[in-house]
């Protein structure tokens, strides 16, 4: 069953606003952009955190953006000053963000479905120009693009 | 009061911890329901309130929950799953296997003490306060 037909543009802006509301308020707000996909092409070392989607719809569930707005998040979420920040706290940090997108994705679609453990890399999301079979959805935070990628994998070509 | 926070997430659990902390909670942490059972093993006095997360490595917490309420020991814990999973089918699960509350990821910290003083966990009059804008 595609994923991608339980799942909308404003879904995701949606879970990703509460998201963010709740865990990481200090980091202002999470507002959508059409210009995030093109920033985040121009910034610098990106981080990809995802999470796969398996059972009634398989698909992948990633979060991507600058590392340097994933410290900012790490040490909001850590409640350090990003100087005390280590690269795993980084990494753990963006990895739960994506749980939690991934999570509530996954309880939109029909079950069952199960969800993995997320995988941090230090790569842009493949499809993150925009033409990732699934949904993207960018956003601009503290003046920097954060992506959400849904990739429904019953598009993926073959 | 004495709590155990369970989550493979070391940023979760901070979170969950400076929320804990903030009511005057004394605050241990672990990375799994093999080592949150390792814990409660050892323990001198076992926490009052243990924070749950589902998906973990090792052991899971619906699991951990399931051995804990096994002993009887360890029946005035009170046991809140903390989770992305918000399908109805897996909170009765949940409740089931022994958790006496659950809350869904995202959350805010007024969620979280909301829970607590429904649970009967003693949350300081100011934070009740603020809660409801008082």
């Amino acid at each position: 069953m595609p994923l991608i037909e339980h799942i909308s543009p404003a879904t995701i802006e949606e879970i990703a606003s509460q998201l963010w509301a709740s865990l990481v308020p200090a980091e202002g707000v999470l507002l959508p952009s059409a210009y995030a996909v093109e920033r985040l092409r121009r910034a610098g070392e990106p981080i990809t955190a995802a999470v796969s989607i398996t059972g009634s719809c398989d698909g992948t569930v990633e979060l991507c953006c600058p590392r340097s707005l994933a410290r900012s998040i790490a040490a909001s979420m850590f409640c350090v000053a990003e100087s005390d920040l280590d690269e795993a706290s980084i990494t753990d940090a963006v990895g739960e963000l994506a749980n939690i997108v991934g999570g509530n994705v996954k309880s939109l679609l029909p079950p069952p479905t199960a969800l993995s453990i997320p995988v941090v890399t230090t790569a842009r999301a493949a499809g993150d120009d925009g033409t990732a079979a699934g949904c993207v959805v960018g956003f601009d935070l503290l003046g920097e693009p954060v992506l959400v990628l849904v990739r429904d994998a019953s598009l993926a070509p073959a | 009061m004495r709590a155990l926070v369970v989550d493979d997430s070391r940023a979760m659990r901070a979170l969950l911890t400076n929320i804990l902390q903030s009511i005057g909670a004394e605050v241990t942490q672990a990375k799994d329901g093999c080592d949150a059972l390792a814990r409660l093993r050892s323990a001198d006095r076992l926490p009052d309130l243990m924070l749950v997360d589902w998906h973990m490595p090792e052991m899971d917490g619906l699991e951990l929950i399931k051995q804990v309420r096994k002993d009887p020991a360890w029946k005035p814990m009170t046991v809140m799953m903390v989770t992305t999973e918000s399908e109805q089918e897996n909170m009765v699960r949940a409740l089931l296997a022994g958790a006496d509350e659950y809350l869904i990821k995202p959350f805010t910290r007024d969620a979280v003490l909301e829970k607590l003083n429904l649970l009967g966990v003693h949350v300081p009059e100011q934070a009740l306060a603020a809660l409801t804008g008082g």
